[in-house]
């Protein structure tokens, strides 16, 4: 069966400029999202995971953000090519974002039932009379588990675990067709983590969306995503579907360090084997592959050349090491 | 809210105690006789230690102190030096002016500085943001009392359009309130663009910004109230200022209010007027801030829970 596509991105390069230093935030990211699937955004911190999400969403700041070229279509739209006005239409009704702080991600000065009114009223093409819109906001406020009486509280009454359920409230208001989950968990208890990744779970069948999980924690991604995108440098090293990653045994070096990285119940092993060294400087990107200083495999023509994709199947693989592997097809 | 009201207005009383002993103990080690003050150099050494007596003053002074309070509870904060007339009644005469004059300069500040600092921040880096910044500069770092004469001399002198001297008409308040606000509303200007900007960068304008906000929305509706929270206080210290620290701008236009009282009672060690100058703008003081706190209480939800 041909799934259909919602999201395509291509090649988007992004950079941030300050002053006199440009920082190469995206170097070339592409994908695709189905509808009804959940895409997995792995990497570490700074390696472009937020900044694709807000290239979508055109949230970018204002003099410092530029999307130097690429595309991103969202349902037959070009994004990039709309104006400002259609893009606000898109934003909140038809993408929606959760951002990963909930605790600075909420207006401290208005009642938490008027910011997910707001999401309503801004996108009520409906002409709907405010009353409809109110007790909308106390059904949403009850699917997310929130007591509708609360709706007149003010973020700080509530914690954090609360207000991230409003923050994902807001976010499901319009009935978005695409969820854009930025770390939702990150700043949240272990505890809180699970029920709210639940929720969203249970929404995202209920309300037929497609979602973005961005993470860098992959145990959310195997308990939650349908394909898996791993970000580094700005360029995705390996994309394929949870089989591919999670049964699979062959990876990008990288994400072989991600799985490295993780403490294992029933292995041998007494350490935990974390990447060593860090993310190159965005401003002064390496030659060759990026991910090259860090590799252990690493061979001369890694430090010259960009390594190109190999694919085999539903799984692609940014990396030399593949050529020689069976099945794979340079791109 | 109404206890914590309560309480913090009875707190007023210690304060005032601490500032009555403070005032009371400076004023009596400067040097200086109250009889010979009022009797003047001529009068007999035997006239001026009867007037003493008369008055209290061979008594200790910490009799005298309490026995200042227990006259201020009475409201009877004695008689001038100078008019023999009650204190108390004087200072009330003068206050319309001054609490006048105040007001409207916190007013004036506020309709000129808020908007021209919410501009500045809106287009940052813009040809009008950096004029504002320059002009606002200008005007912070000239003097209160240069900026005073150089209005008279073009609108009353050169151009004849408002009086320069006296309260007795709205006219009259016109160049005085332009003095006091103008320098203010500079730094108010400069104030607004920074808590406006900082404002802007938090993460709630990006998750208003998200929903589909447009950028016009998203200042009126999400950043203008957070960004007015410490705008808040510094226009209550101000306006606290003003009423009692605006002596020059009266001064200069002769408006006959609170800081034309302390000036001529400090020239004259009229020390019953001094006194009750400084208890009376304490107590404004205090009330000012309170009302700050409840003004910011009712912006800033968060702050109730200080309120309790």
């Amino acid at each position: 069966m041909e799934q259909s596509t919602l999201l395509e991105v291509r090649d988007l390069r992004v950079e941030y400029t300050s002053g006199q230093s440009v920082v190469h935030a995206l170097n070339g990211v592409s994908f695709d999202l189905h509808r009804g699937e959940t895409l997995g955004l792995v990497g570490e911190t700074g390696a472009g995971k937020t900044t694709t999400a807000l290239s979508i969403l055109r949230l970018l700041p204002d003099r410092t953000g530029h999307i130097r070229s690429g595309e991103i279509v969202f349902d037959g739209i070009p994004l990039l090519g709309l104006n400002e006005h259609a893009m606000e239409a898109i934003r909140g009704a038809r993408i929606s974002m959760i951002f990963q702080d909930p605790m600075t991600a909420l207006n401290p000065v208005i009642p938490v039932g008027k910011q997910i009114e707001e999401a309503l009223f801004l996108h009520n093409t409906d002409g709907l009379p405010s009353s409809a819109l109110g007790s909308r906001v106390d059904e949403i406020l009850g699917m997310v588990g929130i007591a509708p009486e609360r709706k007149k509280e003010y973020p700080h009454q509530f914690s954090g675990g609360m207000k991230q359920r409003v923050v994902i409230a807001m976010a499901l208001a319009c009935t978005p067709e695409l969820l854009i989950a930025d770390e939702p968990t990150t700043a949240l208890d272990v505890t809180i983590q699970a029920q709210v990744l639940g929720m969203m779970a249970e929404f995202k069948q209920k309300l037929d969306m497609s979602m973005i999980m961005i993470t860098h924690d992959l145990g959310i991604v195997a308990k939650t995503c349908d394909r898996v995108a791993v970000l580094y440098s700005g360029q995705i090293v390996e994309t394929g579907t949870f089989e591919d990653f999670f049964v699979g045994q062959k990876h990008h070096p990288y994400t072989d360090g991600l799985f490295g990285s993780i403490p294992s119940l029933e292995g041998e092993e007494t350490r935990l084997h974390p990447i060593e060294g860090e993310l190159p400087d965005p401003t002064a990107l390496p030659e060759g592959c990026a991910f090259h200083p860090r590799c252990p495999h690493c061979t001369e023509r890694c430090r010259t050349a960009q390594p190109p994709e190999f694919k085999r199947g539903t799984h692609m693989v940014r990396c030399i090491l593949f050529e020689k592997e069976e099945g794979y097809r340079e791109q | 809210m109404l206890r914590y009201i309560l309480n913090r207005i009875l707190l007023i009383i210690p304060t005032l105690i601490v500032v009555i002993f403070l005032i009371f103990f400076i004023l009596n080690i400067v040097p200086g006789d109250p009889a010979r003050i009022i009797l003047g150099q001529d009068a007999s050494a035997e006239a001026v230690a009867e007037l003493n007596h008369e008055l209290g003053m061979d008594r200790p002074m910490l009799e005298r102190f309490f026995r200042y309070l227990l006259d201020a509870v009475r409201l009877d904060f004695g008689e001038s030096y100078r008019s023999r007339e009650p204190v108390f009644d004087e200072i009330l005469a003068k206050f319309p002016t001054t609490l006048m004059l105040s007001l409207l300069a916190i007013v004036g500040m506020s309709v000129i500085g808020i908007p021209l600092g919410i501009i500045s921040a809106v287009k940052q880096y813009s040809v009008l943001d950096y004029s504002l910044t320059v002009s606002s500069l200008i005007l912070a770092s000239m003097p209160g009392f240069f900026l005073a004469l150089m209005l008279i001399l073009i609108f009353s002198l050169k151009l004849g359009l408002l009086p320069s001297m006296g309260a007795d008409t709205a006219r009259h308040y016109v160049l005085p309130v332009l003095a006091l606000s103008l320098t203010n509303a500079a730094y108010l200007a400069r104030l607004t663009r920074t808590s406006m900007l900082e404002t802007m960068r938090q993460d709630y304008i990006r998750t208003a910004r998200a929903k589909g906000a447009g950028k016009r929305r998203v200042i009126t509706h999400h950043a203008l109230k957070p960004a007015l929270i410490p705008i808040i206080t510094v226009l209550g210290m101000n306006f606290a200022w003003l009423l009692g620290g605006a002596l020059i701008t009266e001064m200069i236009f002769g408006l006959p209010g609170i800081g034309n009282i302390i000036i001529r009672a400090v020239q004259m060690k009229d020390v019953p007027v001094i006194m009750a100058t400084a208890i009376f703008l304490a107590v404004l003081y205090k009330l000012i801030m309170l009302a700050v706190d409840i003004i910011q209480a009712v912006v800033d939800p968060r702050l109730q829970l200080r309120l309790r």
